[in-house]
């Protein structure tokens, strides 16, 4: 039921091994796939001495430029494109350029994986290299400004006069910021499964999006979409590099089509560093102009980054800054660069969590120029409208999530001058930041069974990325139906299924959740209709109005009950199927007009602990509280903020992915590139204001996915300059920076 | 990852001649570093002899000091009651590193045997002279935050991260080797490993074929057990290589400090043995003056390359933090 913290439906499957993973399906006389990549940024490859690995132990094949398939391009602009989300619209191996370090250039088929590996590291490539854009800071110099960002969010506005504002202020913050690149790092590496069968074809693939991949596949194969099946029922975490469609998902059905053998293609850890995305390195200029009160009268947010020279992601950096706050003249500028690095893509809070940390950190820097409290600071310049678009938020219940963290934290012991708290000889600093992201909803449908057991089957082509969506559906259609959860059958992560969203901008709880619960509310009625006109039925002839649905069982108000499976049994069909769907909402799409603006909101305290002479930074405990509407399951909703506020804690102290003058990344592996570990996470508070947003979705609910690792940052970072006086702006926050 | 053979012993001998007829033949023991390796085709073994059931597996007591078996597994020696009580830094020193799975595979002689986890070292997607001799060296100009900054040259500036040989260096440890001509040799822990000059990739003083089969600490370091500490400083809580860490132990006579051992981890190819703080502090009533004067004669001949420079300053602190550490353990 709706807000009962009821267990993950598929955890006893995945910690008795019962949950198969992409990889982890037989294929009968399968090949392994390992792919080689380019070992420079930029040229041409003039010679590949495939002979010779053809002839090695157990190697059947390579695919290369020269025997590769062609497939179809994606389209360039307009209808076709928008309906297709590739993370870059490139198909490798059509050709003999090469734009990255990592590239995919060739497959190396062998009978087994070892065989494969060892294939396609003895690989002689011979290329023309040219010289390489690789300079990050180039943006500073020269850049383009696109228009939108992904969602159609401007990437570029002003209002009032920014300049004159500036100018005529009382207190000026001006500063820059930068957050490295980072690599996603899902437990589960990403792979695919290609199996042909005359002219259908059906993948198996590790993705946040099976409808979009498969549209994709279908696309570049020329194919109809009904003619692929995409199926991927778990999925060992994304944080984005899944979100959208990426070249190795072609390579596996081109491979097996020109083998006639299915084919599975295993990425490594390393090819995941450079094959499916990364949160591109940043660099921020924030100034905030304000007067002797602390109403912010000027800001100005540019964003410098970069995309890579095949695809077209831009880190969006300011979108929040233009919206948090209600700052009359503001200027929000995103410029860009094309670089020879693999291409960027969204990651957890993209533009929010690494954005935020920037302007948090700038909102800090003025509450101390100003000698005001950081949380005042921030309640002086709430926002009740969005002041990009002039639309009242739906909700922004902000202030609530400051004043309970505030008093869940105690921030009233917090002494404003840095370095002057003490505990057994650490240095103990308090900091906070304003959390937010967008509620985005987008459109879908779903196929609802109900069959002569009483047992509802909840279709929809939707996946469950870890986050618990095939608990959270059950438990909505068991809502909206009346029965209990343990009556429901949620089935995702299959094209074949009625069309749903990607797993992505913290939606399909929204969006999927949106169009189930409707389908069971319709599928309700039906029962209901068909009960008092089935001439067997005990409520035949009733009034519609007088029955319900509860507990599975179909009742009347004069005490009449009977389990629901009963109207199917007599409807004389073996099950009783509805569909339904919805669109988009209004506003989370181009030119679209809309009614409301949709954000959600919160707050995070973090106490940190400082050794003074070593550097050490421990963070003993971190409280956050948000507004995000309805929570569906409480239990599951805390572990996607505890994953959120941890994702940002790494982003603080720890994530950098280093790409060396060539444009190789040094730290491909989770030996070197560091994320948190167990003994780095100590007391984390989680609350929830919890009222329903029934202006955003049938359920009330917005989503969870990415807020937790917004303002987390922001926060870290403010409570180390409590603590130590030094103002890092560069992240990862080391023990180094601080001696 | 290329092709091997494997073969399993229980018989010295036999792993010794297995391993001697082949340059390219390994001894494995636990695996925990030799596997990755492998797999990530950084080493191309053509055999591997595995060895873990030779009898080298206990701990035992021998001439007042403690014989710890090279095939005992690290969390072994940690938790042992003997190794806890006399030469606490040693088990002090194993568990901050790696994890309890990977302790429970290492073994006590494949930690003296592991690799560099300098990056370009661990790809072979990089020049490196440690991998391949004469590619050159990535690090000294590129990412070098976990690399040394004493005993380095111009061919390599390689770290070797082993946490449990910086203890056993302030322990005077000594290692039993078994050589295939059926006689045996001891070396002295801080002669174990050796510094790169022109030939990088040679770890160590170990000859092809040779075994490990004793690591012998004396009876006289038990003596620091009661002001003995180690101190790991690193980039995240657990499962992260030292940036710096420092092994020490302390006796006092009459407010005087009698003796002391101390050896740093991580900022060299080797355990260094911190001699000139060892100098310093030899008959010297402690005070925190005097730890920072010791800290500051041993980093002296430090040198950074930019990404590490850092742990010069950071050395000196560990090293006045640790032995505030150890003066001050009740």
């Amino acid at each position: 039921m709706i807000g009962e913290a009821k267990i993950r439906v598929d955890g006893p499957l995945k910690v008795s091994g019962g949950a198969k993973y992409t990889l982890e399906f037989p294929l009968d006389d399968s090949l392994y796939a390992v792919i080689v990549k380019s070992s420079i940024a930029k040229g041409r490859i003039t010679d590949m001495d495939t002979a010779s690995v053809e002839q090695m132990p157990g190697v059947v094949k390579v695919i290369h430029p020269g025997n590769a398939l062609k497939l179809k391009p994606y389209p360039t602009g307009g209808g076709d494109a928008l309906a297709l989300a590739p993370g870059e619209p490139f198909i490798p191996l059509q050709d003999n350029n090469v734009y990255h370090v990592g590239q995919h250039i060739a497959i190396v088929l062998a009978e087994t994986l070892e065989d494969a590996q060892l294939g396609a590291s003895q690989l002689k490539v011979t290329y023309q290299q040219e010289p390489a854009a690789l300079d990050k800071e180039h943006v500073l110099e020269e850049f383009f400004e696109p228009e939108r960002y992904n969602t159609g969010e401007e990437l570029q506005h002003e209002r009032g006069d920014f300049r004159q504002a500036k100018n005529n202020a009382e207190v000026v913050v001006e500063e820059e910021y930068l957050v490295p690149a980072e690599n996603h790092n899902p437990m589960e590496p990403a792979g695919t499964l290609a199996i042909w069968q005359g002219e259908r074809l059906t993948v198996y693939d590790s993705t946040q999006g099976v409808d979009n991949a498969r549209n994709c596949v279908a696309h570049c194969f020329g194919m109809k979409p009904e003619n692929v099946r995409l199926l991927a029922y778990y999925i060992g975490g994304g944080f984005g590099c899944k979100g959208f469609f990426w070249p190795h998902t072609l390579l596996a059905p081109m491979a097996a089509k020109i083998m006639d053998r299915p084919v599975r293609l295993v990425l490594s850890r390393k090819d995941m560093y450079t094959s499916m995305g990364h949160r591109p390195e940043v660099i921020q200029k924030i100034t905030l102009a304000s007067d002797r009160n602390g109403n912010i009268t000027a800001g100005e947010h540019i964003t410098y980054s970069y995309t890579s020279i095949l695809g077209a992601h831009y880190e969006p950096c300011g979108l929040t800054s233009a919206k948090l706050y209600a700052i009359p003249n503001f200027s929000m500028r995103h410029r860009y660069t094309q670089l020879n690095y693999p291409t960027p893509t969204p990651m957890r809070g993209p533009g929010e969590s690494n954005g935020t940390f920037a302007l948090e950190s700038a909102l800090d820097e003025l509450a101390e120029k100003l000698g005001m409290d950081p949380v005042a600071l921030r309640i002086r310049n709430y926002a009740a409208a969005n002041p990009v678009d002039g639309l009242p938020y739906s909700s922004n219940k902000v202030r609530e999530c400051y004043r309970r963290g505030a008093a869940l934290f105690g921030w009233e012991n917090r002494n404003k001058l840095p370095g002057k708290m003490l505990k057994d000889g650490q240095l103990i600093g308090h900091g906070m930041a304003t959390a937010t992201y967008p509620a985005y909803r987008a459109g879908g449908a779903c196929r609802l069974t109900l069959n002569q057991d009483g047992i509802l089957t909840a279709q929809t082509a939707i996946q469950d990325i870890g986050t618990g969506t095939y608990t959270v559906m059950g438990q909505i259609a068991a809502d909206a139906l009346g029965i209990p959860s343990s009556q429901v059958n949620v089935e995702i992560g299959d094209s074949d299924f009625p069309v749903g969203p990607l797993s992505g901008g913290s939606m399909v709880t929204a969006s999927a959740g949106s169009y189930i619960q409707t389908g069971a509310q319709k599928l309700k009625n039906d029962l209901i209709d068909r009960a008092v006109s089935q001439q067997k039925s005990p409520f035949y002839g009733m009034q519609k109005e007088t029955l319900s649905i509860k507990e599975g069982l179909l009742q009347s108000r004069t005490g009449v009950k009977e389990p629901i499976q009963n109207v199917v049994q007599r409807s004389g069909k073996k099950e009783i199927v509805v569909e339904d769907s919805s669109s988009v909402i209004k506003g989370f799409a181009f030119g679209q007009e809309a009614e409301y603006a949709y954000q959600s909101f919160g707050a995070v305290f973090v106490e940190v602990s400082v050794d003074a002479d070593l550097g050490v930074i421990t963070i003993p405990r971190i409280v956050a509280v948000y507004d995000l509407g309805k929570i569906i399951n409480p239990k599951l909703a805390d572990s996607q903020f505890y994953g959120g506020i941890i994702f940002g804690y790494s982003m603080a102290l720890l994530e950098a992915t280093e790409f060396n003058e060539k444009g190789q990344i040094v730290n491909h592996d989770l030996a070197e590139y560091h994320v948190p570990v167990n003994a780095d996470i100590n007391d984390l508070t989680v609350e929830v204001l919890g009222e329903p947003d029934y202006k955003f979705s049938e359920h009330g609910g917005r989503g969870i996915g990415e807020i937790g690792a917004v303002g987390v940052a922001g926060a870290i970072a403010n409570a180390i300059y409590n603590a130590t006086g030094k103002r890092i702006r560069q992240l990862p926050i080391t023990l180094d920076k601080l001696m | 990852m290329h092709p091997y053979k494997y073969i399993k012993t229980n018989e010295a001998n036999t792993a010794m001649k297995a391993v001697t007829e082949s340059e390219k033949a390994v001894f494995l023991a636990g695996g925990t570093n030799l596997v990755d390796m492998v797999r990530r085709d950084v080493t191309h073994p053509d055999l591997l002899v595995h060895i873990k059931d030779l009898p080298y597996g206990q701990i035992t007591p021998d001439a007042g000091g403690l014989r710890l078996g090279a095939l005992v597994s690290n969390s072994d020696t940690a938790d042992h009651p003997q190794v806890m009580k006399d030469y606490p830094i040693l088990s002090q020193a194993i568990l901050s590193g790696a994890t309890d799975q990977l302790r429970n595979m290492a073994t006590n002689g494949g930690n003296l045997m592991q690799r560099t986890r300098c990056p370009y070292f661990m790809s072979p997607d990089f020049p490196c002279n440690k991998r391949n001799p004469g590619s050159g060296c990535s690090a000294r100009n590129g990412m070098n935050r976990i690399h040394s900054i004493f005993g380095t040259s111009d061919h390599c500036i390689a770290s070797f991260p082993s946490d449990m040989c910086a203890a056993l260096a302030a322990l005077d440890a000594q290692i039993q080797v078994r050589r295939p001509d059926g006689t045996a040799r001891s070396i002295p822990i801080t002669e174990f490993h050796r510094l790169p000059g022109d030939t990088p990739h040679i770890d160590n003083t170990l000859e092809h074929g040779e075994l490990i089969t004793f690591i012998d600490l004396p009876g006289e370091t038990k003596a620091y057990a009661p002001k003995s500490v180690y101190l790991k400083v690193r980039d995240r809580h657990s499962y992260a290589f030292a940036l710096v860490s420092v092994a020490v132990g302390l006796v006092l006579e009459d407010n005087r400090i009698q003796k002391v051992g101390m050896a740093m981890g991580s900022v060299a190819p080797k355990p260094w043995r911190a001699t000139e703080a060892e100098t310093i502090l030899t008959g010297k009533t402690p005070s925190e003056r005097l730890f920072k004067e010791a800290a500051a004669a041993t980093m002296a001949s430090a040198q950074g390359f930019g990404g590490n420079t850092f742990k010069i300053e950071l050395g000196k602190r560990t090293i006045a933090r640790a032995l505030h550490m150890a003066l001050n353990k009740a």
